[in-house]
C-alpha cells in the first residue's frame, strides 16, 4: 500500500456535511463557544437543500387559526403511526420558533398583506386532528430550501465557522465503541486529513442514488449512514424510501407538492382527477405514499397518459398565471427546461420518483446516535450524533409528510449543537489515537484508487441502481424482493473486480464515485433486506402480499447492521409515549386521508 | 461635489457627457454652417457671446470627460500603483493643457 | 497580474480522439478541455464521438455518458442536475453556462467544453472559485439588525409584499460564477473588483427592507476598484443562467450610491 502522509486537525466537534442541518448544527456549535469544522464534499450552497421547493412547516397560524399538537397528530398520521411520537412532539411544538429564527437570519419568505410569513397548504397538513386543510407551509416562493441554504450557510459565515470545502469524508474514527472523529480526503490538493474531535456530527443527507430514477442530487449517497455500517453500527427503518408523486417523466426533476397545495391536480388517460377515488377528503392533498400508490395502480390499471401509457399528467394549466409567476416560477422554468411544457398551458408529465430516505442513523431527539447493547437495551454510542435525512429520529416514521423535512433540519441541527454544548467542554483535551486506528479506513481508500479490475463504477452502479428500482419500488412483495436480495449481491461481489482508471489524488472523480458507490451498495443491500424483512404494509412500504397494516407485529422499528453482503437485522420499541403533558400519545387507527 | 471620490468621478464622468451632449449638437450645428466660409466668417462665429460660452464649456468638460476617461482605462489595466499614479499625472496634464491652450487662444482672437 | 501573453504551458494542443465503438447512427463530436496538475503536460482538447440517440437531451448527460462508458478520467463538478446548486457551470459552446439545463440539440455542430474562463484550473473543468467565495463572505451575507429588534422572539420582522418583491431577480442566484467568470473586467481585476455574482448578493442584502445596515453596506461596496470596474459591458447578464440581471443590480446599487452621498 502506498503511503499516505497525514495532516491532523483536533476540534471540539466536528460537522459532516454543510447542508440545512448541518449548517443549523455549526452555526449551534459557534455560538456555544466551540472550536468546530464543518467538512463537506461540495460548497455548502451547492448541498440539495437546495432542491427542496414548496416549504418548510410550522403551525405559525398565518393564515387561519393553527395549533402545534394538529401538526403533530398529522405528523403521527402521515408516519402510519411509526414515528416516535415523543421526539415528533419536540419537532412540531419547536417548529415555529425555528421557523421566526430563520426569518430572522434573513430567509426571503413569501409574505402575506399583512406582512407576515405566508403560508400554504401542504399533502397531509390538516387542522384540528384531521377536519379541514390547513395552510401550515411556509414558504419562499418554490424556493424554500435555497433560500434557507443560502440564508444559513451566512449565518454560518458571520459566525467565522471553519468550513473544509471539498474534502471526502472517509470513515469514522472508532475506538472501543466510542466515535474520535473522522478521516477525510482533500480533493483540492489530495491530501489525506484526520479530524479529531469530542464529538462528531454526521449530516450527510439521503442515499436516492441507490435507485435509478430519483429527485435526489448525483451527491446524495448517504455516506455517513455507510460510514455508521462499517463502524459496525446499525441503520434503521431503511425499507421506508419514499418515492415523490410528482418527478418529471423521463428526467425526474422534482415539482413541488405545493403545486398541488396551489390547486393543481392530477389526472390519469381518461381525463379523471383519479385522486378523489382514493382519497375522498384529501384528494390530491393525501401524503406522499398514498397519491403515489394510487398513481402506480392508474398506470398499472392501463390508465398512464403518453405513448407507453405510463405517466401521469399533473394540470396547472388552469391556474392563474399571476399565481404560477408568484408562487411557482421555479417548478415553471423547470416544466420548460425538462418537459419541454408551458405550464400555463399543457400539463406537466409527471412520474412517482424516489425522493426521501426515511431511514437512517437512529438517534434520540438530542440527535444522538443509538446503537443496541447485548441486553437488548437502546445505547448512546458516544461521540456520534446525526441529524438531517441521514439520521432516523423517527419523526417521520414510515411515511414524511411534505415540508416537515426542512422543518426536521433545522430543529434537529439546532437540538444536537446544544446537546454537543452540553456535553463539551471547549477546548477539551483529545485522547491519543494511533495511526492503527486509521489504517482500515486508508487501506480501503488505496485498495479501491489502485483497483485494476475490468468492471467499470457505472456498470456495478447501474446494475444497482436497477435492481432498487426494479425489486424495491412503490409495491412489493415476497417474490420480488427474493429476487432483489439475490440481484443486489451482484454488484457487491463485482467491487471485487472494479476498475478506477484515474489514479491520481487531485479531484479524482473516478475515485469519489467508485468510494460512493461503495456507500451506496451497502446502503442499497440494507434496504432490500429491511423491505424483505418487514411483512406488512405501513406507510411507503407497501406490501402486496400483506396489504395490511399490522400494528401487532410490527410496531416496531427496523434496525439492520451490514457485515459483508449479509445483514442483520433486529428492532427497537417505537416510542409511544410523549415528551411532556401538554399532548397526549395519539394511538394508532385507520390511516385514511 | 461627493465625498466619496469614486463616486464622484462616476457621476462626473456621467454628468459630463450629458453636459456635452447638447454643446456638440451646437457645435456641429455651427461647423456645417462655417463650411462654405472663409477664416474671416470663421471668426465671425465668435462673434456672439453664446458661442464663446459654449466652446469654453466644451473646452472644460470635453478635458474633464477625456481625464475621466482614460483614468478608467489605466485603473482597469495599471496594477503597478507608481506607473499608475504618473500615468494618472500625465493624463491630468495632458487633459489640462489642451482647454488652457484653447481658452488662451480664444481670449487672443476676441480681445 | 494579469498577463498579456499566456505562458507556454498553458497552450491547449490537440488531445486524443475517442471513436464511437456503438455503432451509433447520431454521433456528435465532443471537444473537452483536459488538463492534470499532476503532470507536466500541457493541457489538451480530448475528442470523443458520443451517440446521442442513447442519451438524455442536457449537456451534462453527455458529460455523464462519456464518464460512465468512454473515459472515467473526465473531470467535472455536478450535482443536483436540474439548474439548482450552481456546480456544474461551464463554458459551452463559447458560453458560460450550466451544463444540466443546457441542450444539447441546441449546439450546431461539435460540443466545444471549456472550464469557466480566466480561472485557475483545478482539474479538467474544474475552477478554483475560493476567491469568489471569500469575495462573497466579504460582502457579509446575512441580515443585520439591532440586537433588541432581535430579540423579539415571538413573531417574524414583518415585511410588506412590495418590498417583499424587491428581492425577487436577487435571491434567486446559485452563486455559480458564470456571470463573474464572463466579465472582461473581472478578468483583469479579479484580486479587487468583486465582479457580478458577488455584487448582485450584496445589493440583495442593500435593499432588504428588513436589514438595518444599508448605509454600513453601501459604503463599503462604494469602491473604486470593489464596484466602479464595472463598465456595463453586460455579458453577466447575457450568460446568466437563471435569466437574472446582474448589471442592473450594479446600476442600483449605484444609483443608490447617489441618493445617499452625502453620509458615505
Amino acid at each position: 500500500m502506498s503511503s499516505y502522509p497525514i495532516i491532523e486537525h483536533e476540534y471540539d466537534v466536528i460537522v459532516v456535511g454543510a447542508g440545512g442541518s448541518g449548517l443549523r448544527a455549526a452555526v449551534g456549535l459557534a455560538e456555544a463557544g466551540l472550536k468546530t469544522a464543518c467538512i463537506s464534499k461540495v460548497f455548502p450552497t451547492r448541498s440539495h437543500t437546495a432542491a427542496a421547493q414548496g416549504g418548510i412547516s410550522a403551525a405559525l397560524g398565518n393564515m387561519s387559526e393553527d395549533d402545534w399538537r394538529w401538526h403533530m397528530y398529522d405528523t403521527v398520521k402521515g408516519a402510519d403511526w411509526l414515528g416516535d411520537q415523543d421526539a415528533i412532539e419536540y419537532l412540531c411544538k419547536e417548529a415555529p420558533r425555528a421557523v421566526i429564527e430563520l426569518e430572522k437570519y434573513g430567509v426571503p419568505f413569501s409574505r402575506t398583506e399583512e406582512g407576515k410569513i405566508y403560508q400554504r397548504p401542504f399533502g397531509g397538513m390538516t387542522a384540528n386532528y384531521g377536519n379541514g386543510i390547513a395552510q401550515r407551509t411556509c414558504a419562499a416562493a418554490d424556493r424554500t430550501g435555497h433560500a434557507i441554504l443560502h440564508t444559513l450557510y451566512g449565518q454560518a459565515l458571520k459566525r467565522n465557522t471553519e468550513f473544509f470545502i471539498e474534502y471526502f469524508a472517509l470513515d469514522l474514527i472508532m475506538k472501543n465503541g466510542k466515535c474520535y472523529g473522522v478521516t477525510a480526503w482533500n480533493l483540492q490538493d489530495g491530501t489525506i486529513h484526520r479530524f479529531r474531535s469530542h464529538i462528531t456530527i454526521l449530516a450527510t443527507g439521503g442515499y436516492g442514488r441507490a435507485y435509478f430514477s430519483a429527485t435526489s442530487a448525483h451527491t446524495c449517497t448517504g455516506d455517513g449512514n455507510a460510514m455508521v455500517l462499517r463502524a459496525g453500527l446499525p441503520l434503521q427503518d431503511m425499507e421506508f424510501v419514499q418515492f415523490h408523486p410528482t418527478g418529471i417523466y423521463g428526467a425526474g426533476c422534482l415539482i413541488t407538492e405545493g403545486s398541488r397545495g396551489e390547486g393543481g391536480f392530477l389526472v390519469n388517460s381518461e381525463g379523471e382527477r383519479f385522486m378523489e377515488r382514493y382519497a375522498p377528503h384529501a384528494k390530491d392533498l393525501a401524503s406522499r405514499d398514498v397519491v403515489s400508490r394510487s398513481m402506480t395502480i392508474e398506470i398499472n390499471q392501463g390508465r398512464g397518459v403518453g405513448k407507453q401509457k405510463d405517466h401521469i399528467y399533473l394540470h396547472l394549466n388552469h391556474l392563474d398565471p399571476k399565481v404560477l409567476h408568484e408562487r411557482l416560477p421555479g417548478i415553471s422554468e423547470s416544466a420548460k427546461i425538462f418537459a419541454g411544457v408551458d405550464v400555463t398551458k399543457e400539463p406537466i408529465p409527471v412520474v412517482p420518483t424516489v425522493h426521501y430516505n426515511m431511514g437512517g442513523i437512529p438517534t434520540n431527539y438530542y440527535g444522538e446516535v443509538i446503537s443496541k447493547s447485548e441486553n437488548n437495551k437502546d445505547v448512546i454510542v458516544p461521540g456520534l450524533m446525526a441529524v438531517g435525512e441521514a439520521a432516523c429520529v423517527s419523526v417521520h416514521g414510515a411515511n414524511r409528510l411534505g415540508s416537515n423535512s426542512l422543518i426536521d433540519l433545522v430543529v434537529f441541527g439546532r437540538a444536537a449543537a446544544m446537546r454537543a454544548a452540553e456535553l463539551v467542554k471547549p477546548n477539551s483535551k483529545h485522547e491519543k489515537i494511533s495511526e492503527n486506528d486509521t489504517q482500515k479506513s486508508l487501506s480501503r481508500f488505496d485498495k479501491l484508487r489502485n483497483a485494476n479490475g475490468s468492471t467499470s463504477t457505472a456498470k456495478l452502479r447501474d446494475q444497482m441502481q436497477r435492481t432498487m428500482q426494479s425489486k424495491c419500488a412503490v409495491f412489493r412483495d415476497e417474490k420480488i424482493l427474493k429476487q432483489g436480495l439475490a440481484d443486489i449481491k451482484k454488484p457487491w461481489q463485482g467491487i471485487e473486480d472494479i476498475v478506477v482508471k484515474d489514479k491520481s489524488l487531485i479531484f479524482n472523480t473516478d475515485l469519489v464515485e467508485t468510494l460512493e458507490f461503495d456507500n451506496l451498495i451497502r446502503q442499497a443491500m440494507v434496504t432490500m433486506a429491511s423491505a424483505e424483512n418487514r411483512k406488512e404494509s405501513r406507510g411507503a412500504h407497501s406490501r402486496e402480499d400483506f396489504k395490511e397494516r399490522d400494528d401487532e407485529k410490527w410496531m416496531k422499528h427496523t434496525l439492520a447492521w451490514q457485515d459483508g453482503e449479509k445483514v442483520k437485522i433486529d428492532y427497537r420499541n417505537v416510542h409511544n409515549f410523549t415528551l411532556s403533558n401538554e399532548v397526549q400519545y395519539f394511538p394508532p387507527k385507520a390511516r385514511v386521508y | 461635489m461627493m465625498k466619496n471620490r469614486a463616486l464622484n468621478k462616476w457621476f462626473m464622468q456621467r454628468a459630463s457627457a450629458v453636459i456635452l451632449i447638447p454643446i456638440l449638437l451646437f457645435f456641429l450645428y455651427s461647423l456645417i454652417n462655417l463650411v462654405n466660409k472663409d477664416y474671416t466668417g470663421a471668426l465671425n462665429f465668435f462673434d456672439n457671446y453664446l458661442s464663446i460660452i459654449f466652446f469654453v464649456l466644451f473646452l472644460i468638460f470635453a478635458g474633464l470627460h477625456l481625464k475621466l476617461g482614460i483614468n478608467e482605462i489605466v485603473e482597469d489595466y495599471i496594477q503597478n500603483p507608481n506607473l499608475k499614479s504618473i500615468l494618472n499625472k500625465i493624463i491630468m496634464i495632458y487633459s489640462a493643457i489642451f482647454p488652457i491652450i484653447g481658452i488662451i487662444s480664444l481670449l487672443k482672437i476676441i480681445l | 497580474m494579469v498577463q498579456f501573453s499566456l505562458p507556454k504551458n498553458s497552450k491547449v494542443v490537440e488531445g486524443k480522439y475517442f471513436k464511437d465503438k456503438t455503432n451509433g447512427k447520431t454521433l456528435k463530436k465532443v471537444k473537452i478541455y483536459r488538463w492534470s496538475p499532476e503532470s507536466n503536460e500541457n493541457p489538451r482538447l480530448d475528442t470523443y464521438e458520443v451517440n446521442m440517440d442513447e442519451c438524455g437531451p442536457m449537456v451534462l448527460d453527455v458529460l455523464i455518458k462519456i464518464k460512465n462508458e468512454i473515459d472515467s478520467t473526465v473531470t467535472f463538478r455536478r450535482s443536483c442536475r436540474e439548474g439548482v446548486c450552481g456546480s456544474c457551470a461551464m463554458n459551452i459552446d463559447g458560453t458560460n453556462t450550466l451544463a444540466c439545463t443546457k441542450s444539447a440539440k441546441d449546439i450546431v455542430g461539435e460540443i466545444k467544453i471549456y472550464p469557466l474562463p480566466h480561472m485557475q484550473v483545478v482539474k479538467d473543468l474544474v475552477p478554483d472559485l475560493n476567491k469568489l467565495y471569500k469575495q462573497y463572505q466579504s460582502i457579509e451575507p446575512w441580515l443585520q439588525v439591532e440586537a433588541k429588534n432581535d430579540k423579539v422572539d415571538k413573531h417574524e420582522i414583518y415585511q410588506s409584499k412590495k418590498d417583499r418583491e424587491k428581492l425577487d431577480g436577487l435571491y434567486e442566484c446559485i452563486l455559480c460564477a458564470c456571470c463573474s467568470t464572463s466579465c472582461p473586467s473581472y478578468w483583469w481585476n479579479g484580486e479587487k473588483y468583486l465582479g457580478p455574482a458577488v455584487l448582485l448578493q450584496a445589493y440583495r442584502w442593500i435593499i432588504d427592507s428588513r436589514d438595518e445596515e444599508r448605509e454600513k453596506r453601501l459604503k463599503k461596496v462604494a469602491d473604486e476598484l470593489k464596484l466602479f470596474r464595472c463598465h456595463t459591458i453586460m455579458n453577466c447578464t447575457n450568460s446568466c443562467p437563471k435569466g437574472l440581471n446582474p448589471a442592473k443590480a450594479i446600476g442600483s446599487i449605484k444609483k443608490m450610491l447617489t441618493q445617499y452621498s452625502k453620509n458615505l
